[in-house]
């Protein structure tokens, strides 16, 4: 009998054996399946952390003819720093790291030669166009909620030569009226101003609506959509077709040589972006 | 006697095919178990990989002659390297040879159709890596 017991005792440690053994396998096997799936999820969080970063970024750039080299000036409106990696002008390029830092405006000087149709590559693989600058005028800074407005000395008409300084306007729509026939002045010494106003705006609807009524003359550029009115006189409106909940960067140009100074300007389906 | 020793054979015996079926299903559940590790670690890394994977055209050039020639910029801005296998020129698949791309580098990946397409129309381009990843552009000539 105590042999019986004892031969019982051998399989129970053999057969206790190879169970803890499979049990075991089990266990890490299990063990290493979480582990996989845990590295899967992380790095799902990552890359939508990165896509939200990528999705964040956004640069309003000029290009300068800077004696036939191309130059740009780079407005970062976005609370995030923005790395540059490559320039492309028709299908030249220029590799390098240029950080622009947020809320901020920088120049970079090229090597490539000036054309209209360039492009700037992000390190987070966002492609932003360029539009060339207008001339004699400085580009707009886009500030949240309102309308940011350079005021120049004008030259000669539509010649925006001399910035004499700046202010904001807090209505989307823009209203003023310096009587029949001013000839005092109307900003500082000067009667002969221009102004350039730019603001980020939100469409409401799938369809915006700009309407003016101005003496001597304005323009209207939206920049997204690639939208520039030339220079209005008079009265007339527009309709946009533009994407409900996007955001555009609008700029008005008003110039005013000798003539009555006014202008009413409404934006219709549409808000200040914030 | 002759009872003992048999009940000793029978108890070797018992335990010989216990200890044999044992050994089995050890070894079975060994290979089941690390054949199955080691495809979900495969599987998991090539899925890390494909998510990891990220390219974006830059600039598109069209050569065209008795075919078209379609050399795509492209950029690799994910930190993996990636291979770039095919590309369709509207929903043509061009003769393309492999390209690799280091991440943060970018190269151009040049294909071939033989056909050559009229001016003044849409291109519909298709860039596609090893892992099965894509990048669709519209390009108007």
């Amino acid at each position: 009998m105590k042999q019986l017991y004892s031969n019982k005792g051998v399989s129970t440690i053999i057969g206790s054996m190879i169970f803890l053994s499979i049990f075991i396998l089990s266990i890490t096997a299990i063990i290493i399946w979480t582990q996989n799936y845990v590295n899967y999820a992380e790095n799902i969080r990552e890359e939508l952390e990165f896509m939200i970063e990528k999705s964040r970024e956004d640069l309003i750039i000029n290009s300068i003819n800077s004696s036939g080299k191309l130059t740009l000036a780079i407005n970062n409106p976005t609370s995030q720093t923005i790395i540059l990696k490559q320039i492309w002008a028709n299908h030249s390029f220029q590799l390098g790291e240029w950080i622009i830092p947020a809320n901020s405006l920088v120049y970079i000087n090229t090597t490539l030669d000036y054309v209209n149709t360039s492009k700037v590559v992000t390190s987070k693989g966002n492609i932003f166009s360029v539009i060339p600058k207008l001339e004699g005028i400085e580009e707009g800074i886009v500030k949240k909620g309102k309308w940011y407005v350079q005021w120049y000395n004008l030259s000669a008409r539509r010649v925006f030569d001399k910035n004499i300084g700046e202010s904001y306007w807090y209505d989307l729509c823009i209203s003023f009226d310096w009587a029949p026939s001013i000839t005092d002045p109307v900003c500082g010494p000067y009667t002969k101003v221009g102004f350039n106003a730019t603001t980020r705006i939100i469409a409401l609807s799938s369809k915006i609506y700009i309407n003016w009524y101005v003496g001597e003359e304005c323009r209207i550029i939206v920049k997204e959509i690639g939208y520039d009115s030339d220079w209005q006189d008079n009265s007339g409106y527009v309709e946009l077709n533009v994407t409900q909940n996007a955001t555009y960067t609008i700029t008005i140009l008003y110039s005013r040589w000798i003539g009555r100074a006014f202008l009413t300007l409404n934006i219709v389906n549409a808000d200040f972006a914030t | 006697m002759k009872k003992g020793i048999s009940e000793i054979v029978a108890i070797l015996v018992m335990l010989l095919i216990v200890s044999s079926i044992g050994v089995i299903i050890y070894t079975y559940a060994t290979g089941y178990f690390s054949l199955m590790s080691s495809a979900i670690t495969e599987r998991s890394k090539l899925d890390i990989n494909t998510i990891k994977e990220k390219f974006v055209v830059v600039d598109v050039i069209i050569n065209k002659s008795n075919n078209t020639e379609i050399c795509a910029a492209v950029y690799n801005y994910g930190k993996t390297s990636i291979i770039l296998k095919s590309m369709f020129i509207n929903g043509t698949k061009a003769i393309t040879n492999e390209e690799e791309i280091l991440p943060g580098e970018f190269k151009w990946f040049n294909g071939t159709i033989n056909m050559v397409i009229p001016s003044n129309t849409i291109i519909n381009l298709k860039v596609v890596s090893s892992l099965g990843n894509y990048y669709e552009t519209i390009i108007f000539q």
